[in-house]
């Protein structure tokens, strides 16, 4: 490419795109890249739409059991992780405005800081998934009292030592099968198909929120390299506007997640 | 014009606007996590109280830091348009559900 081919120009010694594509103005190409993406973003919030469906009809079913459920999780983690995805929406935020304005360095500073923000979040997720996975074991009383008779009743339950935040302590485990497909359709409260519905929606709807993170690190990272390359330029800096936009989707959402799965206990 | 508009806003400087943005985020976050400890009798007035916090941060987000303030029209109005689908297809899944769950039960 060269900076006199159409669709190119320089800038500070660079060759980079003037922002028309296929002979349509830059202006143009620029709303309706927005205009594409906000399509888009719609899409995504009808996906976790039917995942707050689900949530809703399943709380709705045994709400009891949500509110036990949801104590076993720590809200210091979950407040922890909101506010870094929220100082991550605000260096994406502030990147774009940096680069509007022509100041690179800027935005490569505050994209840095936002997919470091990203990582954290991730870290943070995965201690605590690994956490929860012993929660899960324990079909606790509070949590399915039916269910925990049954196992009581069939020897399947027995005092353990567990590591809870460095000390040994002794709680009752239950061996429970999380998910079992014989029982799908069953209203019997004893023979549930998930042992824990809020954790099998709780892993579900992080789990799928988690993946747009990741999809959104490779995103800022694909933008980040392009901004290495001295490619944006304040005539032209789409995907940086996309894929911030993309961000904060993703960071959208979590202020749902948020209190639906920490706080309703 | 959209054009002039829209070169307009790139002159701007928004960081202010974004800054107070991120304050009124954590300030709110803060409260949910307080209000949530709080009893305002009956948990459907916690939950709706949580969810209408959620939806002012929700409007910040959208409105500041995904610049819909300053957006054009046509972007502005098919962005809004997926939040009566959201309320529409909650609203009536959870309002059938209330409604069969009881028969289903003794049905059964």
């Amino acid at each position: 490419m060269s900076a006199n081919q159409a669709g190119y120009t320089t800038y500070q010694g660079h060759t980079v795109r003037d922002g028309s594509l296929w002979g349509n103005p830059a202006p143009l190409v620029y709303s309706m890249s927005r205009f594409g993406m906000w399509l888009f973003l719609a899409t995504e919030i009808l996906l976790f739409a039917i995942l707050f469906t689900a949530y809703s009809i399943a709380y709705y079913r045994d709400a009891a059991a949500f509110h036990a459920s949801a104590k076993e999780l720590s809200v210091a983690f979950g407040t922890a992780n909101t506010v870094i995805l929220l100082f991550s929406s605000f260096t994406v935020a502030w990147g774009i405005e940096a680069v509007k304005h022509g100041n690179n360095r800027l935005m490569l500073v505050m994209l840095g800081i936002t997919i470091a923000c990203g990582v954290v979040f991730l870290i943070n997720k995965k201690f605590e998934y690994g956490h929860k996975m012993h929660e899960v074991e324990l079909a606790k009383e509070a949590i399915a009292p039916e269910l925990y008779q049954v196992l009581k009743a069939e020897n399947k339950c027995a005092d353990t030592f567990d590591k809870h935040h460095g000390e040994d302590i002794m709680v009752e485990k239950c061996k429970v099968v999380p998910f079992n497909v014989s029982n799908i359709g069953s209203t019997d409260k004893s023979k549930p198909a998930f042992a824990s519905m809020f954790f099998f929606l709780y892993f579900v709807m992080t789990g799928i929120h988690g993946l747009h993170i990741i999809i959104g690190l490779g995103l800022l990272i694909w933008v980040m390299r392009k901004g290495l390359k001295n490619e944006f330029h304040p005539g032209w800096y789409t995907p940086v506007e996309v894929g911030g936009l993309y961000w904060h989707l993703v960071d959208l959402i979590w202020i749902y997640l948020f209190p639906l799965l920490y706080l309703v206990a | 014009m959209a054009h002039s508009d829209s070169s307009q806003a790139h002159s701007q400087s928004h960081l202010k606007e974004l800054a107070l943005t991120f304050a009124a985020l954590i300030v709110l976050t803060i409260v949910t996590v307080k209000v949530a400890k709080l009893d305002f009798g009956g948990v459907a007035i916690n939950i709706s109280i949580a969810l209408l916090i959620a939806s002012i941060k929700a409007a910040l987000v959208a409105l500041y830091f995904m610049h819909l303030k300053w957006e054009e029209k046509l972007i502005v109005g098919f962005a809004a348009l997926s939040v009566p689908f959201v309320i529409l297809m909650v609203s009536t899944m959870v309002w059938d559900v209330s409604q069969k769950t009881a028969e289903l039960i003794y049905a059964k």
